[in-house]
């Protein structure tokens, strides 16, 4: 075939591809359009209105919105909410990354340490927060009972609101470790061993193997990890229910939790929705943050 | 046609009619019970549909709100709603339950007459009639004669008073050992704020004054309440201890209600464990804290005739045979049964009969407030305030108040 | 593998990792223990103190009650419950691999107008609690005739954001050579998906699965508003009466019992899964 031929035929194959390449994303879309985008585009209509989700909704225009301006709960857990964030997303990010690399390779008991790792993941949370509240319990639980046996005095675990929110960071980060370090070891496990190899011949430590290879090859890996974990953070609710109800004294009411209150507790859906677009604004401008700073390190493979 | 034929298609059209008058007719009921309590009304359902063949009950023990929700969006709200006197106003407000209609009430046979009155009052709201009580749960002092009689004291006298009460509490306690004199609940929207009303009502003070704009918790009858629990909490280092640590058998009194009871039958100190009134402050004008299990109907049990009589008839049957639904520790509504020789004198109820027994002191909370689960969380939050010292009890029933009253002033009237 | 570490540095290296490891193991699994061994304790032995490991008297019947008389309505069975979830868990997991790979192969492979910015949209979702949607994904149901039909179970969840993020991730690190190569060699789209990408992005694909199965397998809230049939219901719906925490007092066995009778499934197709794991990169390992 002449060049001008085949050139002519691959422009008319392109634009036929692009009309194909959104076939790919179509079943995706069709899910993703009718059973989520709808539904939050009607929570966000529901914001507007006043709704005991029996009857019509009352349209009020900016009335919830105003009120959650005034609402000083409104601030305790968005506050609450920031210091879960704060206590518990590093560390949720780091321990698995860690222990995904000390389990990459071979060591005895490696099957029983995969397995003791991500075991927890499988129960659901309300066990855990059952689990963990008698753990937790101030003066019959196992937790202050082995920590006076070291000689530390049990704090006051629900009844302290220092330690409140301690004792649900704690119950999370036992939740949770198994998820990232699924993640992370798949990712390092697409690193390719002759990288490691080379290194090694070079002389490069363990220290430096992590640090200029394994780390920047998980960069995708590593922003999957820390968008999804930041979301997961602020949206916290499942655990704080079951251990604490949001008290002591509402050190433990977090965001999504006044979400769930407003909504299922007082009726008042319009008002829960305000807020959970208020928390959709403040979340997605943090997303959009990572994207811009990580991006760099991201894209050029 | 031939006569043949007709006389065939009338055979066939008696069988067919037969046959659907005999399918039992399907009435859905949830609970808003769990654990130990579902199972054992899911009992009383199964005998209820065994004995009545031409009605087929299908319980579901423990509804969610979502549930409620979506259900009566959808027009699915099953024909009888088990709730709790505290939450009738709120369920009228979400329209998930109809006024009782007076005839099928009367023609079924539930007759005022037979229940406990105050329980009976509660299910009216407005002047109408929206419920029929199955029970009556209150608080109650229980304690370990066990500990009782290794401080000293009688173990058949629990203390009457509160002041009596503080005073066995101290000489049982010995934190070092772990074993507490009493426990009282610290914190949540239960048993925690059920016991700041007993107090603040047995004080002589209220919640609300009477038209609900305004509370008065934040009156010397409340602020000597709460300063009683966090004063007792601080005397005996009482870290949250739930009252289910009572059955660990190293604390020596609590307050609990009677759901508890099934726990006790099978414990192995069980013999050390006893019921008495809750301690008063004033032996004359006794006062405790009680909330009752109510049937209700929603909008669908009013469809038809059918459907209306056949659930107002598994509740007065429910009722009827509520001695079974005794054990699982509730204090039957329905006197005849509470009058039983069966309720009276069974070994197994002997910790639930002194529920009985405090029924005239028992009352209720009652409110017509679309948002009382809302004040009712500030009010809780405050108070926990107070317990883990964070403000002074003043301050915290004066925040209360003041916050409690600019939720009041929001309410359509 | 040539080591230009001293041998007595190695050990210690190698002793820490091992007592990290066993550290962090074993924290996992006390709490597990100990969920274990209160399930086994009859209920009114399971607050006591000093906290027993050993029971007392070891017993079965916390389990044999939540299977037998833990109804949650009066035509639930049990052995049904089991069935049904691992029902719509596979399907579950199997249609969002699908859709989830060809979704995150687009947004990460091949060019289209508006491919980023659809994508960000789609991210942002991830957002959203789920209590919010709640209602609204209701009302959609039931206009299309979907309550108490599994469809309202299985095919909402596969809009879900998490699964194209996860993939579409793992599809960018697939060196593009690859893809460059088969172009040339005249592959097409779908072609380079089927027989390049997925196969090389088995790790990334088995974690999603996994993840997917354990959603559908512990989803409550959904599943419990939507159906309403005895015969539908799946395992968390039925053990909710143990593990709904309205009650005001706890019933540790029992729900212990609850916990672990949920818990089994998932881990069993764990530590299978796990060998698939294992045994599938050892495989794909050295890739060119």
């Amino acid at each position: 075939m002449s060049v001008n031929l085949k050139m002519k035929n691959f422009r008319y194959n392109r634009s036929f591809s692009v009309i194909g390449n959104y076939l790919y994303i179509l079943p995706f879309m069709f899910f993703f359009i009718v059973f989520f985008a709808f539904p939050v585009f009607q929570g966000l209509y529901i914001s507007f209105t006043e709704w005991r989700v029996a009857g019509q909704p009352i349209y009020v225009g900016l009335k919830n919105y105003i009120e959650l301006f005034h609402d000083r709960l409104f601030y305790t857990t968005l506050k609450n909410t920031l210091i879960y964030v704060l206590e518990f997303f590093p560390l949720s990010v780091i321990i698995p990354l860690l222990l995904a690399v000390a389990i990459n390779r071979y060591i005895i008991g490696l099957d029983f340490f995969k397995f003791a790792l991500v075991a927890p993941m499988v129960v659901s949370v309300s066990a855990v927060g059952l689990i963990w509240k008698w753990m937790f319990n101030t003066t019959f639980g196992l937790i202050n009972y082995y920590l006076e046996k070291v000689g530390i005095h049990g704090p006051n675990w629900f009844m302290d609101p220092k330690f409140a929110m301690l004792a649900i960071v704690l119950t999370s980060l036992w939740w949770g470790i198994g998820w990232n370090l699924i993640i992370f070891s798949a990712g390092i496990k697409n690193i390719p061993q002759e990288l490691y190899e080379a290194a090694q011949i070079d002389g490069a430590n363990r220290w430096a193997c992590f640090w200029y290879i394994t780390l920047p090859n998980l960069t995708q890996t590593l922003l999957f990890i820390t968008v999804t974990g930041l979301i997961g953070s602020f949206r916290v609710f499942g655990q704080v229910y079951v251990l604490t109800n949001g008290g002591p004294y509402d050190s433990t009411r977090t965001l999504v939790f006044y979400i769930y209150d407003n909504g299922f507790r007082y009726f008042k859906m319009g008002y829960a929705s305000s807020i959970s677009w208020i928390l959709f604004i403040i979340i997605l401008g943090i997303t959009l943050l990572q994207f811009k700073y990580l991006k760099g390190w991201g894209e050029q493979q | 046609m031939s006569i043949y034929k007709i006389v065939l298609l009338s055979v066939l059209l008696v069988f067919i009619s037969r046959v659907a008058l005999s399918a039992p007719l399907e009435i859905n009921f949830w609970t808003c019970l769990g654990n130990v309590d579902g199972a054992v009304m899911g009992k009383l359902v199964d005998q209820f549909n065994k004995e009545n063949p031409d009605i087929k009950v299908k319980s579901l023990q423990g509804y969610s709100t979502e549930k409620l929700m979506t259900a009566g969006l959808s027009g699915n709200l099953p024909e009888i709603i088990l709730t709790r006197t505290s939450e009738l106003s709120t369920f009228i407000g979400n329209n998930w339950v109809v006024p009782l209609p007076q005839e099928a009430i009367k023609v079924v046979g539930v007759r005022s007459q037979d229940f406990y009155p105050t329980a009976w009052k509660l299910c009216y709201y407005k002047g109408k009639q929206y419920a029929v009580p199955l029970d009556i749960h209150l608080l109650a002092l229980w304690y370990n004669k066990k500990m009782f009689k290794e401080a000293g004291l009688n173990p058949v006298a629990p203390p009457r008073t509160l002041e009596d009460f503080v005073t066995y509490a101290l000489k049982m306690n010995r934190p070092a050992e772990k074993k507490f004199g009493a426990s009282i609940p610290t914190s949540g929207p239960w048993l925690f704020v059920w016991s700041f009303y007993t107090l603040l009502w047995q004080n002589g003070g209220d919640i609300f004054n009477a038209d609900e704009t305004k509370t008065l918790v934040n009156s010397p009858a409340g602020r000597e309440a709460l300063q009683w629990m966090v004063d007792l909490a601080k005397k005996l280092q009482v870290h949250q201890i739930d009252t289910e640590a009572g059955r660990t058998g190293r604390i020596g009194m609590w307050f609990d209600g009677p759901w508890v009871l099934t726990f006790w039958q099978e414990s192995p100190i069980k013999s050390d464990v006893a019921t008495a009134f809750y301690p008063q402050k004033d032996l004359k004008k006794p006062i405790v804290w009680a909330q009752s299990h109510i049937f209700t109907l929603s909008p669908n049990a009013i469809k038809d005739q059918a459907r209306l009589e056949a659930s107002v008839k598994f509740i007065k049957w429910i009722s009827e045979h509520s001695i079974n639904w005794a054990y699982a520790g509730q204090v039957p509504a329905n006197n005849a049964v509470r009058n039983s020789k069966q309720f009276l004198t069974d070994p197994q109820l002997a910790l639930l009969r002194t529920f009985a027994k405090e029924l005239p002191a028992a009352r209720y909370v009652q409110t017509t407030l679309p948002n009382f689960v809302e004040v009712q969380d500030k009010l809780v939050s405050k108070m926990e305030a107070a317990m883990a010292g964070k403000l002074p009890v003043d301050k915290a029933l004066e925040e209360a108040e003041k916050e409690i009253n600019d939720m009041l002033a929001k309410v359509k009237r | 593998m040539r080591r230009s570490l001293s041998l007595s540095s190695i050990k210690w290296v190698e002793f820490g990792r091992f007592f990290l490891l066993l550290v962090v193991a074993l924290v996992m699994l006390v709490p597990l223990l100990w969920t274990f061994v209160t399930s086994i304790k009859p209920e009114a032995l399971t607050l006591t103190y000093p906290p027993r490991w050993i029971p007392e008297k070891i017993t079965f019947e916390n389990y044999r009650e939540v299977w037998s008389r833990a109804s949650l309505t009066a035509d639930i069975v049990f052995s049904r419950c089991f069935f049904n979830s691992t029902f719509l868990a596979i399907v579950t997991v199997f249609l969002t691999l699908i859709v989830a790979s060809l979704a995150a192969y687009a947004f990460s492979r091949l060019k289209f107008p508006g491919r980023d910015f659809i994508f960000m949209v789609v991210l942002s979702t991830l957002i959203v609690p789920g209590e919010i949607i709640l209602i609204p994904l209701f009302m959609i149901c039931y206009r299309l005739g979907w309550i108490n039909s599994y469809n309202a179970v299985i095919f909402p969840g596969l809009g879900g954001a998490f699964g194209v993020f996860l993939l579409r991730q793992f599809f960018l690190t697939i060196p593009k050579e690859l893809e460059e190569a088969a172009r040339i060699d005249g592959c097409g789209s779908f072609r380079i998906l089927i027989t390049i990408i997925l196969p090389l992005s088995k790790s990334a694909l088995a974690a999603l699965a996994i993840f997917t199965f354990l959603g559908s397998w512990n989803n409550f809230v959904w599943p419990f508003v939507v159906l309403l049939d005895g015969s539908k219901m799946t395992l968390p719906v039925a053990l909710a009466q143990f593990l709904n925490t309205g009650g005001n007092w706890s019933v540790y066995g029992k729900i212990m019992a609850a916990a672990g009778i949920a818990s089994i499934p998932p881990i069993l197709i764990f530590m299978f899964a796990q060998r698939q794991i294992i045994s599938s990169i050892a495989i794909t390992g050295l890739k060119g």
